[in-house]
């Protein structure tokens, strides 16, 4: 489901995510470890990857070039090549080119090793799409808290706007966004470079619908609730009651939908990447290497599209079963259809 | 400054930007060469079509009838039959409306549209342009005034009848065209010969001897005047091109096919062979490449490297390869731009010192291609195997001419490089990136252009370096409209002169050739102008390209017609790249 | 039936609205109007160009009249023809619209006729192997981004065999054989992640329903698995999927850009994203419309059926 930002609409996504059922199941707590450990290191790669030392650093990530500590090594010619374990893979012959085999994910065909790519990417995507989610929730939190609170014709007006937002197909709207923040007729010499902003401004806009209709509906639920009755007879102020009553008990399904909501965004932004809308070149996200590499990929050269899709994978997994170990817990289902 | 009617320029930008984008993004799928272009390459080449197009011989032309592959001597033995269809993958979409003025047409579009329209004249396999379907084109003593007779007993798809009206009104109409009208700015006047009305006089403002090289390619295609008028005004009659050619229009579907049907009255007997033709667009190459071997189509045409090394150790799909008169792959850079450092000739020819065009060819080209020393191609006029420009990296040489410019103009060095989404491309930029970091520029930043744009941003001069292809062609002339300074025009405004060259020297050279009519003071002056531009490093050059017309093995008679004086006639018959279908056909197994 | 009137008014308002912003979009492109000006007059556009094209695309009018002549022309069918290849936007829209609409039809099909059957076992023996292998799978699918799934099939299928022709050749529903091949592949990948999201709805709803106190009766009387199963069971359970199921029709149809885009078929995703690369943006309002319009109709449907079938969900609604 995280695939359909393009199949189905988020909120339906997200309750089929998030359908858990009623009993508790006895979800082992060795695969949560597991999760949280492999996304601990994604996410430690990621901020850290300028200094860490089993990240080699592509003398394009930095603007001085005199910063980077490794180079293009060697001939050009055969800089392709496949990871050091992959004993199966017939790298073509090598002529005098150092070992045919290298790197934990081999390298692309610009010779940069893709295990740093994948890390430098992991920086690039995890900040799209965090920046993204945090944005939706803001904005959707708040919306969603107004709507449901105040009701009356905000929640109305509120209501409508999501769904006029919602009627427009969501990735189209994410294409179009990002491709018409681009001014094709500026005369200026070619150095409008794509930048992050209309990515994260699509999927923030992308991720608000959603957000704002789950809040609101956790809100009307938790507004019914005897303890906001009670605040609200003892004359507190609505602003307080929001924040100190409702927003808490709030939080558990926003995080939980949050974490979802950012595997969803990650793959977004993975899909922008394949029509070619991600950011400036040769900065690497994910969805970035992996739809660069399907061209090798149907030439038999496996490895530039395969590996960033396994961590891609591995990382959505991780974030999806975390999703769904915390709805489980917080056993938010009735909220939301 | 050109004379951009409203409307035609209008058509013409917009049909540039679809067609051109269209090539990107056929030319998307990795079909380059080395660091050659996407997009705007074949466009820009058909741009100027009868200019730049010229291309196409056979190889090696080893066996008379060999430009198969394939078993060159059982080829003269075979005798072609009628009947048959054929379908071709190509590499973009080809893009409507098809009124020959007003086309941009990429390779692929004349590949389709070639057999509807017929040019005036054809190359034979010397590079002369023979008459084809002019009957004659004769000028005058000094090569003011040229007449060219319509050939008798031709009619039009729709019956109106070929004569000297009809190629008066084409060209009139070709000279209205934003870009054929540049290719025919020395034209002055042409009236239909009072004394026969077969017959269409030239006069031109000044010696134009080169003047038959233009009327090989998208500027002598010969449209009906009467579907011409009618569809002026008939947006979507604009779209069902009738001509004289050996196939007829059927039927279009955007991004699916263009089919058409044979002409059983082509005035060229014994052509054309096929009863039926379909043209499918296929960008990527590796799809097109996938949709031959199963079978889905029966050719395709290809610059892809990896593709035709593969092709040709396959001998499930024999595969005639066409690189004469080729064009060239190359990095155009803007060279008067103001501001911008590659106004001085040590940083351009820095980038080129830095540059290892041979391991491009090498690693993403699969090895197919012959490292380019100019713009023109080993039977090019002008060739020349060393033409001063460096050939082989030598980075301390590129560092030093930086380090010199650096010690007169201090501050950051930063440069743009311009290319299309195609990953391929973006491999390439991203090599020429990290070469020109290490030549000591500062900071390369590197600009992703979607394909629709790609065009649009050359033409507009919004660039600093590009990727390109380009400058095929028998003829220096033909090469005329994109190094003279008369095409180049400020930054914003559209002009063929992309990189915006202002060099007196080469105005000189290219005035010289149009009015000679001497061999080899013309071959002289082509060589003169390879060499300046190795001194000047206006470009980049990269590879000459090489297409590769893989096909099923019972397809036969690709680039092997006869023109109607009896002479054999080039493959490319004029367009780089592309080759006539008429003389196709299939059986022989 | 103020159900119903309520939910035609919030209908048509997000009809206005939809088609209200589409049309005055062109307006807010960064670089000005000058930008579809310049795009359909080329560069160097003289005054009397720019106030021609700017009257015929309604720019020089209010917002207002520029939406009234938009409408006009949308509601009369005059949709005009595109920029740069001088297509007919109608046309064009005619033919990618049922491409993407079989996309959709098969996909749902394919991916309910497995989802249902592995739901209900796997909701029967929760917890066992079965149950286990299904859902660790169905997560995995879920988390498989499309542009992922839709090479290696390809790779598997149209280049290692060579069973099925890549790209994909349109064939209309006249020639099965090909037909199918045409749509197997892209079907294939929509639905995977459909159904493992129909899967895991399914099956948590039925998990929950089998817990109740009436299949408690039902199994305490004796009434056999099967009809438990498929009699009692299922048919409560069946809210959140078909809702899901429901609102996928709407969202498929402009939704699969990606496998389109990959394997070449001109539907409805493909045309709009060719168009707003090309920046045809005549084209890409009337897509966007189009495909607004089944969205938001289909919902309306789906919401008016769903009131008719349940008299709670009228009330439900109110709550959101």
């Amino acid at each position: 489901m995280t695939v359909a930002l393009t199949e189905m609409p988020v909120p339906v996504q997200v309750s089929a995510m998030m359908a858990t059922p009623p009993k508790h199941r006895r979800r082992g707590r060795f695969t949560m470890w597991i999760a949280i450990a492999w996304l601990a290191f994604i996410t430690i790669s990621a901020i850290g990857a300028n200094w860490l030392p089993y990240i080699k650093h592509s003398c394009s990530q930095y603007p001085n070039p005199k910063q980077c500590s490794t180079h293009v090594i060697g001939d050009l010619r055969k800089i392709e090549k496949p990871p050091a374990w992959a004993w199966f893979a017939h790298p073509e012959k090598n002529i005098g080119n150092g070992p045919e085999r290298t790197g934990i994910f081999g390298t692309d065909r610009n010779g940069y090793d893709l295990f740093s790519r994948a890390m430098f990417g992991a920086r690039n995507s995890l900040l799209i799409g965090f920046l993204s989610i945090t944005f939706g929730l803001l904005f959707g939190t708040f919306f969603g808290m107004v709507s449901g609170y105040y009701r009356g014709w905000a929640d109305r007006v509120i209501e409508v706007m999501t769904n006029i937002l919602l009627a427009f197909p969501a990735l189209l709207l994410a294409i179009f966004i990002v491709t018409f923040s681009d001014n094709p007729n500026s005369t200026s010499s070619a150095n409008d470079t794509r930048s992050i902003g209309p990515i994260i401004l699509a999927l923030s806009i992308l991720a608000i619908p959603p957000l704002t209709r789950l809040v609101r509906a956790n809100t009307i639920m938790y507004s019914q609730r005897e303890f906001v009755i009670a605040a609200r007879s003892i004359g507190a102020p609505n602003k307080r009651i929001l924040f100190r009553e409702i927003l808490p008990n709030i939080v558990p399904t926003l995080l939980s939908f949050a974490l979802t909501g950012l595997a969803l965004l990650l793959v977004a932004e993975g899909a922008l990447a394949a029509l070619g809308l991600s950011v400036e070149a040769p900065l690497p996200t994910w969805g970035r290497m992996i739809s660069s590499g399907q061209e090798r990929l149907r030439q038999g050269i496996w490895w530039p599209a395969l590996m960033p899709a396994i961590v891609m994978f591995l990382t959505i997994l991780c974030i999806n079963l975390l999703g769904d170990i915390l709805a489980e817990r917080f056993n938010t289902r009735e909220a939301i259809a | 400054m050109v004379h951009i009617r409203q409307r035609s320029s209008r058509r013409l930008i917009a049909a540039a930007l679809v067609s051109l984008g269209l090539v990107a993004v056929a030319c998307g799928g990795s079909d380059k060469n080395s660091s050659s272009v996407t997009a705007g390459t074949t466009a820009g080449t058909t741009a100027a079509a009868p200019e730049t197009t010229a291309a196409a011989t056979a190889t090696t032309a080893a066996a008379p009838t060999g430009t198969e592959a394939a078993a060159p001597t059982t080829e003269a033995a075979l005798k072609p039959v009628a009947g048959g269809s054929i379908v071709m993958g190509i590499e973009a979409d080809t893009s409507s409306p098809w009124r020959p003025s007003e086309m941009l047409c990429a390779i692929s579009c004349h590949q389709v549209i070639r057999n509807i329209y017929d040019t005036l004249a054809m190359p034979n396999d010397k590079g002369v342009p023979t008459p084809y379907l002019a009957e004659s084109i004769t000028p005058n003593a000094d090569f003011t005034q040229w007449t060219i007779k319509a050939r008798a007993g031709v009619t039009f798809h729709d019956g109106t009848p070929f004569d000297g009206a009809a190629i008066a009104d084409n060209l009139t109409r070709a000279k209205t065209g934003a870009l054929t009208g540049n290719v025919l700015r020395p034209v002055d006047t042409i009236t239909v010969d009072p004394a026969d009305p077969m017959s269409v006089i030239l006069k031109m403002n000044t010696p134009w001897a080169a003047f038959p090289y233009s009327l090989m390619g998208q500027a002598a295609y010969m449209a009906s005047p009467t579907w011409l008028a009618a569809s002026d005004n008939d947006d979507a009659l604009k779209s069902q091109p009738v001509g004289t050619g050996p196939f007829i229009y059927e039927s279009y579907v955007p991004n699916e096919s263009f089919k058409m049907k044979k002409n059983p009255n082509y005035w060229n007997k014994p052509y054309p062979y096929l009863d039926s033709l379909e043209f499918r667009p296929i960008p990527d190459a590796l799809n097109r490449r996938d949709a031959l071997k199963s079978g889905t189509i029966d050719l395709l045409h290809t610059t892809n490297g990896e593709t035709i090394a593969e092709m040709r150790d396959t001998k499930e799909f024999p595969m005639v390869e066409i690189n004469n008169q080729a064009e060239t792959g190359y990095t155009l850079l803007h060279v008067t731009q103001d501001g911008s450092p590659l106004q001085d000739a040590r940083v351009r020819c820095a980038l080129a010192y830095a540059s290892d065009e041979q391991s491009i060819i090498d690693t993403i080209s699969a090895g197919v291609g012959q490292l380019a020393s100019g713009p023109f191609a080993p039977d090019q006029a002008g060739y020349l195997a060393d033409s001063g420009y460096p050939l082989k990296q030598d980075m301390g040489k590129a560092q030093d001419l930086i380090a010199q410019y650096k010690a007169e103009h201090p501050g950051p060095l930063k440069l743009s490089l311009a290319t299309t989404q195609d990953e391929t491309n973006l491999t390439i930029a991203q090599f020429q990136k990290q070469w020109f970091e290490e030549a000591g520029i500062d900071e390369v930043t590197i600009d992703q252009i979607d394909q629709g744009n790609y065009i649009l941003t050359a033409v507009l001069g919004n660039f600093q370096v590009f990727q390109w292809r380009n400058h095929g062609g028998w003829d220096l002339d033909q090469q005329y409209i994109w190094w003279h300074s008369s095409s180049s025009l400020p930054v914003g405004q559209l002009a063929l002169n992309f990189g915006r060259i202002k060099d007196p020297d080469l105005d000189k050279l290219l005035d010289q050739n149009r009015a000679s009519n001497d061999p080899a003071e013309k071959k002289t002056i082509a060589e003169d102008v390879n060499k300046l531009f190795a001194k000047q490093c206006y470009n980049i050059w990269g590879a000459y390209t090489i297409w590769g017309i893989p096909h099923k093995a019972d397809v036969q008679g690709i680039g092997d017609f006869t023109l109607p004086d009896g002479t054999k006639g080039a493959d490319g018959a004029g367009i780089a790249g592309t080759f006539p279908m008429m003389s196709v056909w299939r059986g022989g197994q | 039936m103020r159900y119903f009137v309520n939910r035609l008014i919030q209908l048509l308002i997000v009809i206005f609205a939809v088609t209200f912003l589409t049309s005055i979009a062109l307006r807010f492109l960064p670089g000005g109007s000058d930008v579809v000006v310049a795009l359909k007059t080329g560069p160097g556009t003289t005054p009397e160009q720019a106030k021609a094209v700017k009257h015929e695309l309604g720019l020089d009018r209010s917002l207002i009249g520029q939406y009234i002549q938009w409408m006009k022309d949308f509601l009369t069918g005059n949709w005009g023809y595109t920029f740069q290849t001088n297509q007919s936007i109608k046309s064009a829209i005619a033919a990618a619209l049922p491409i993407s609409i079989y996309i959709m039809i098969y996909a749902q099909i394919l991916s309910l006729l497995f989802a249902v059957p592995v739901a209900i076992w796997s909701a029967y023996r929760q917890g066992g192997k079965f149950d286990r292998i299904g859902t660790t799978t169905a997560f995995g699918l879920l988390s498989a981004p499309n542009y992922i799934v839709a090479p290696v099939l390809m790779a598997a299928f149209c280049v290692q065999r060579k069973w099925i022709p890549y790209p994909s050749v349109y064939a209309g529903i006249d020639d099965p054989v090909a037909h199918f091949k045409a749509f197997v592949l892209p079907v294939v990948t929509v639905a995977i992640p459909l159904y493992a999201g129909y899967m895991r709805l399914l099956r948590a709803d039925m998990i929950a329903t089998l817990q109740s106190d009436f299949i408690t009766t039902a199994r305490a009387s004796g009434v056999g698995t099967r009809s438990i199963l498929f009699k009692h069971a299922l048919r409560p359970s069946l809210f959140s999927i078909v809702t899901s199921a429901a609102v996928n029709i709407g969202a498929l149809v402009g939704g699969v850009v990606i496998v389109e885009q990959f394997f070449l078929l001109n539907g409805m995703g493909r045309l709009t994203v060719e168009s707003i690369f090309r920046r045809e943006y005549p084209t890409v309002q009337y897509c966007v419309v189009v495909l607004a319009l089944i969205y938001v109709v289909v919902n309306f449907v789906i919401d008016i059926a769903y009131a008719w079938i349940d008299p709670r969900v009228r009330a439900g609604r109110a709550l959101g």
